[in-house]
């Protein structure tokens, strides 16, 4: 009869999380479209580096306890913050991939050193290194996979909502920043980011959450040409691979979420490139199809 | 007036003034080019008037600040200013054109679908709705960008080398299309290299370098510059 508790309860929390990484996946794949058409596919990895110190600073605030999901979310995002704020800073006086380049390892290194110093301190709770840098979607917790699904679901809707002043600002910043838009929207963008972020580095890890985020942009890109569509592939795309991880997970414990979910993304992601470049309809091959078509328009 | 400036300075970070101007008038005729060396100030001059840029001083449309008449007026940045990798139709970079008048949701309703229809059809780029913009000509990539300053119902149009890297046939095509709108009331500012077609299609210029040296009718403002010896731009 124990047994059967035990089950029941894994079943029914595998289920939960394994919709907590479907809607996740979905929503972190709709923002690394923007990202990649923004050019913010690197700041997403620093930004996720950075998350770590955020999280650790508050385990040190609540004196070594383990974190709520809202602490969790607020720790992140703090720490995401200040890396981002550290990378815009080094960006006034070093060129781009310098900055990036001084931010992760700053970010990755405080972040490590502050691990280690916290895991020997009594009392800590903290999870594995493998586990904060890798995820472990299926050991997670109810409450904390029903935060990711609130997190997830406001971070997709109001995404979706954006999209069309998104796009006005990525094809034409000046003359969307003339119309009102721009800064703040790249805020909101932003915010919506590191939420995400944030709140999926516990199932997927440090490491791998960005690998969610910009996969399966890369991988729509090979299924359409037009932005929205793309928008689509990926969000269908983001929702499969995080949901059969944690299946993969569940299965085999030893095996971490995030880990899987970027193995299986670029797995896709080559399977998909094969098919297109074997096909024509990678993104060149596409524009080059559509080109000719519009030269003999012209002609 | 359309366009008012006065005491207006200009610097981007590290603090060097690219451009003072103490007044100036733009937008009263039909269509005025700005013309001047490299690096003499024309692109700031449009960019600081619209916020773009770091300025000081004084910048009025019709007699108000820009933040009171933003949707009058229209800008049409340099082409390579503009992102023509991201996969947008030509339809929906002409629909952007509304967005000023849309709600929170950006959602373009009957209306606002005829007026994007009839600003395609007078860019005439019925044929290229549904293409990619960024797999254009450059001429229809101009197109399109006017054809979604027409769609905002701009009074105002402020471009910045809208020519540049265009072939002979397509500025003409442009210029042609130019023309067609400042007949329909629109008030052209152009940033303006091809000095040869001034006289033709201008029916006002300025003449910049680091501040106004000379503005009035192209043929006064050629002659001011031939008399400086700047006409080897």
């Amino acid at each position: 009869m124990g047994e059967l508790v035990a089950y029941e309860a894994w079943h029914w929390n595998v289920v939960w999380v394994l919709l907590a990484m479907a809607i996740m996946g979905s929503a972190a794949a709709v923002l690394g479209c923007f990202s990649v058409w923004m050019r913010l596919g690197l700041s997403a990895d620093v930004a996720a580096h950075g998350t770590l110190p955020g999280l650790l600073l508050v385990v040190a605030l609540l004196g070594g306890a383990a974190p709520s999901p809202l602490w969790v979310l607020l720790g992140g995002m703090v720490g995401a913050s200040l890396t981002l704020w550290f990378l815009h800073w080094m960006r006034r006086s070093n060129s781009g991939d310098a900055a990036m380049a001084v931010a992760l390892s700053l970010s990755f290194g405080a972040g490590l050193g502050t691990l280690s110093w916290m895991q020997q301190l009594p009392g800590t709770m903290l999870p594995g290194l493998g586990q904060l840098f890798f995820g472990f979607a299926a050991g997670m917790p109810l409450s904390e996979a029903l935060w990711l699904i609130g997190v997830s679901v406001v971070v997709l809707v109001w995404t979706v909502l954006l999209a069309p002043r998104l796009a006005s600002v990525i094809h034409n910043s000046q003359a969307a920043q003339l119309l009102g838009e721009g800064a703040w929207l790249r805020l909101v963008f932003f915010a919506l980011l590191l939420a995400l972020i944030a709140m999926g580095v516990r199932a997927a890890g440090v490491v791998m959450v960005v690998g969610l985020v910009l996969f399966p942009a890369a991988t729509a890109r090979c299924w359409h040409w037009h932005w929205r569509a793309q928008l689509r592939w990926a969000a269908l795309i983001g929702a499969i691979v995080p949901a059969v991880a944690v299946l993969l997970s569940a299965a085999v414990p030893a095996v971490p979420t995030g880990a899987s979910a970027v193995c299986l993304h670029a797995l896709l992601l080559t399977l998909s490139l094969t098919y297109c470049w074997g096909t024509a309809r990678s993104a060149h091959g596409t524009d080059a199809r559509r080109r000719n078509d519009n030269v003999e328009r012209l002609a | 007036m359309s366009l008012e400036v006065e005491a207006l300075d200009v610097r981007y970070r590290g603090g060097v003034s690219v451009l003072k101007v103490d007044a100036l008038r733009l937008g009263d005729a039909g269509m005025t080019a700005i013309i001047g060396p490299n690096g003499a100030g024309k692109s700031s001059l449009l960019k600081a008037a619209l916020d773009l840029a770091p300025r000081q001083g004084e910048v009025r449309f019709w007699g108000q600040p820009l933040a009171d008449v933003r949707h009058r007026v229209a800008y049409v940045a340099q082409r390579a200013e503009v992102d023509w990798s991201f996969p947008v139709t030509v339809r929906e970079v002409v629909q952007m054109g509304r967005f000023p008048y849309l709600g929170w949701r950006k959602r373009l309703a009957a209306d606002d679908h005829a007026i994007v229809d009839a600003a395609i059809a007078q860019l005439q780029l019925d044929d290229y709705r549904e293409a990619l913009v960024g797999e254009l000509s450059g001429g229809l990539q101009q197109r399109t960008m006017l054809a979604r300053a027409v769609a905002q119902r701009a009074e105002l149009l402020l471009l910045d080398e809208p020519l540049a890297a265009l072939d002979s046939a397509q500025r003409r095509s442009v210029l042609a299309l130019l023309e067609a709108l400042q007949a329909d009331g629109k008030r052209i500012v152009c940033v303006h290299h091809q000095l040869a077609d001034l006289e033709a299609h201008f029916s006002q210029a300025v003449l910049l370098d680091g501040e106004l040296v000379a503005q009035g009718s192209p043929s006064d403002v050629l002659e001011a510059a031939r008399t400086r010896g700047w006409l080897s731009w």
